[in-house]
């Protein structure tokens, strides 16, 4: 349905729109005060955002960042975002009033082609210019005031760090409302101008700009993206059709026209203070080591083992504190206060619930500031090139790897920035095996785990410890590329995905205002939700394992006795043959929330039934004392691995479910991955177990 | 207006030489991609640098560079040009 409304009249509405990695998000968060999420490579925004500033008068204007594009024909959900905002197709979004058109000055060129298809929609326009400083050290200028006389509206030179332009923004976001002149007055090729005509005779007014995009629209299947009526949809399909048995190449002929209407701007608006001839700059160099077919191999793999390094030996010492302070809190708890349950809630219970998962905050930082470096500095682009050929292979698109890596902090904004992917079924295919991807909330289980496994004397400890928790990350990436191969070419089989083709940004110091910014806000997340959904899960998790009481006097028994010692020992069947007690299977139960859950509930669960003096040691010292009725050690190493392999393999995240039923519209594969990952993890952990013990490894 | 490129000098982007400045002749391929390639900055009338070729094909258009995977260089026919301007 065409949202024609006008947005309320106290109320402005400007769009921010323009090509990928241009800058829109960074002069969002100047305008808005608001701190969204900007790097260095295309496809950071996947969804539109909102936010408010004012007028010189103090005018409200709503402001609507929107994701990057270079077309208004649009290729992927993200840019139909686009496309459906500026043609007032949303329903939940009035169409702007003002459109704030986003141009890197120093491919200024290239960014005209979609300021000249904005100014088609007859909206009006205010050409940001970002990137100056970057063209004034290239030696060239950009003439503003001849710019705007040539383009028919207000340029504005901006830089969002120094603030400066954004004062003349804010001023003509109130008061700038003629609309632009068309950049092609004439549709230059004369077969498609009357097939224009023809169109726009059968079509009424509110649908004319829709339906001349339409026509340029190579494929067939996204014309009812346009809103066009079926009728109409029909008579596009006719002209296409038509132009395409004359001619093979009519769409080139405007976009050829529009270049050359562009570049006659350009020469009379840009100046070079000398005439460069091109040289490689360290972009280019860098680019010929890093994308280099075997030092680009050695260079990603580099990188991932400096992180896991990282993660271990950067992160110990803050987490050996977190450790000390959470035991001397609950020393002091446990000294302090009268004996009782209230006590038992305070320091089994939540004490360590919450404690046994915050400890692990740290390694969750440490790989998230690696990704915002990957991010910032313009290496994520690369990396996707180096990915590209091994993806092709499994019948995945080349840009499944951002999404994929980007699943290794967490699956949830890895599935969202899924939206790039052009073609459905890889769309598809890849939310269906990001999770596969080990996300940050793997890295607690992982890392206690690996403590068990190997203790801290042993020589080359950490990098005996990364190269196994690498090797997890390892078995997620193999999983996930045979599923997507299987995937491919069974459910989701289609066309060969479409080659490779992205925009590498410039290599830039990373910016560590912004890194540490989204560190930050994960930190904020990671202990919201350890407030929220950890805490509430240990409370209920301590009732569970402390009621009903009984008269037993030994602390198993008592448990065994306990509500969820009789879920635990109902499922202790199902989990028996992978190797895992039924205190592993009440963790594996409670982790269906969230993965992390999975060591507060081992936490509470010793606690609730270690002996006093055992309460304060940290939670390796205690699983490692476990033990069959038999007398074996419940945690040997076998079983360590075969517990990493199945959370390194399973879907425990109830935001990943829900994500995935919104981003596929359907519950049915929301409900398939979770069914499909957990026959996998199950799968692939009992012929580790069994194949373990058949070589005495048990 | 039926397609007619035939030249001598003319030769795939993947072959291309490393450094060579370049002007697009034609592009090959799915009416969508090369659509979308037009946008991207890469039209016929373009003049461009091949400035890498490990992983991807790396070339200077416009002011940006795109990479391309070696099979969609396979599509874009390309002729040597005089040098291009930064």
């Amino acid at each position: 349905m065409l949202n024609t409304t006008c947005s309320s009249s106290k109320q402005i509405a400007v769009a921010l729109v323009g090509n990928p990695n241009c800058g829109k998000t960074t002069l969002f968060n100047a305008l808005t005060g608001l701190r969204q999420k900007v790097g260095n490579y295309p496809g950071v925004t996947v969804e539109k955002k909102t936010g408010n500033f004012s007028g010189p008068h103090g005018e409200l204007i709503r402001l609507i960042d929107l994701p990057g594009t270079y077309g208004l024909n649009p290729t992927s959900p993200d840019e139909r975002i686009t496309t459906e905002v500026l043609l007032g197709l949303r329903t939940d979004t009035y169409p702007p009033d003002c459109i704030m058109c986003i141009a890197d000055a120093t491919s200024l060129r290239r960014h005209l082609f979609l300021v000249s298809q904005v100014f088609e929609l007859r909206i009006p326009v205010i050409l940001v210019l970002t990137m100056m400083d970057l063209l004034k050290r290239l030696g060239k200028t950009i003439h503003a005031a001849k710019l705007s006389k040539e383009l028919g509206c207000p340029v504005i030179p901006c830089n969002a760090f120094t603030r400066s332009g954004l004062v003349e923004l804010r001023q003509l976001a109130v008061k700038y409302r003629k609309k632009p002149p068309s950049l092609l007055p004439e549709e230059p090729f004369s077969p498609l101008r009357e097939a224009t005509t023809r169109l726009s005779t059968a079509t009424p007014e509110g649908h004319r700009t829709a339906a001349r995009l339409a026509l340029l629209e190579p494929c067939a299947s996204r014309l009812s993206l346009y809103g066009l009526p079926a009728s109409l949809i029909k008579e596009v399909v006719q002209e296409q059709a038509t132009l395409d048995s004359k001619y093979v190449r009519w769409r080139y002929i405007t976009a050829a026209a529009r270049y050359r209407r562009i570049q006659g701007i350009c020469s009379r608006a840009v100046y070079c203070s000398s005439q460069q001839q091109a040289v490689l700059d360290i972009t280019d160099q860098l680019d010929h080591f890093l994308t280099h077919p075997v030092w680009g191999w050695v260079t990603f793999a580099f990188v991932m083992t400096v992180m896991f390094l990282t993660i271990f030996i950067v992160a110990a010492y803050p987490m050996d504190w977190i450790q000390s302070g959470i035991s001397l809190a609950k020393n002091w708890v446990k000294s302090t206060c009268p004996r009782g349950d209230l006590t038992d809630l305070f320091s089994d219970g939540m004490m360590s619930g919450l404690g046994g998962v915050l400890v692990f905050l740290p390694q969750i930082l440490i790989l998230f500031f690696f990704i915002g470096l990957l991010e910032n500095t313009g290496y994520m682009a690369r990396a996707a090139f180096i990915m590209d050929r091994l993806m092709s292979r499994v019948g995945l698109h080349g840009k499944s790897f951002i999404p994929l890596l980007s699943s290794f902090a967490c699956a949830i904004p890895g599935i969202m920035s899924t939206r790039a992917i052009p073609d459905a079924r890889d769309r598809l295919a890849t939310i269906l095996i990001a999770p596969f991807m080990s996300c940050s909330a793997r890295i607690p289980i992982y890392t206690l785990m690996i403590a068990l496994l190997l203790p801290s004397k042993m020589p080359f400890a950490y990098l005996a410890k990364a190269g196994l928790m690498f090797s997890m990350y390892a078995v997620g990436v193999a999983v996930a590329f045979t599923c997507g191969w299987i995937l491919k070419r069974t459910i989701l089989r289609g066309n060969i995905s479409c080659p490779m083709v992205m925009e590498l940004p410039p290599y830039r110091f990373p910016l560590f205002s912004s890194i540490l910014q989204q560190v930050y806000q994960r930190a904020v997340i990671f202990l919201k939700r350890a407030g929220t959904v950890i805490l509430g899960i240990s409370i209920l998790l301590w009732f569970f394992s402390t009621y009903p009481k009984s008269s037993i006097q030994s602390q198993e028994d008592a448990l065994a006795h306990s509500f969820a010692g009789k879920i635990g020992l109902a499922l202790a069947p199902v989990f028996q043959p992978l190797g895992f007690n039924w205190k592993i299977s009440i963790g594996l139960l409670c982790a269906q929330a969230a993965r992390e859950v999975f060591i507060s509930t081992l936490g509470i669960v010793y606690s609730v039934e270690g002996r006093a003096e055992e309460m304060t040691k940290p939670l390796r010292e205690v699983l490692l004392r476990d033990h069959w009725p038999d007398g074996r050690p419940v945690f040997t190493p076998l079983v360590c691995v075969t517990i990493m392999v199945f959370f390194a393999l399973s879907l425990q995240c109830v935001g990943t479910v829900a994500i995935t039923r919104r981003e596929t519209g359907s519950w049915g594969w929301a409900i398939f991955q979770l069914a499909y990952m957990f026959i996998i993890a199950y799968g692939v952990a009992l012929v580790v177990y069994q194949t373990g013990c058949l070589f005495s490894l048990g | 207006m039926k397609s007619t490129i035939a030249s001598e000098n003319c030769t795939t982007l993947r072959y291309a030489k490393v450094g060579q400045s370049l002007r697009l002749i034609q592009l090959n391929g799915e009416p969508a991609f090369c659509h979308r390639l037009r946008e991207m900055g890469l039209c016929e009338t373009v003049r461009f640098r091949k400035v890498s070729g490990g992983v991807c094909l790396i070339c200077w258009v416009c002011g940006v560079r795109l990479a391309f995977s070696h099979q969609l260089a396979d599509g874009i026919v390309v002729a040597p040009c005089e040098e291009v301007v930064v």
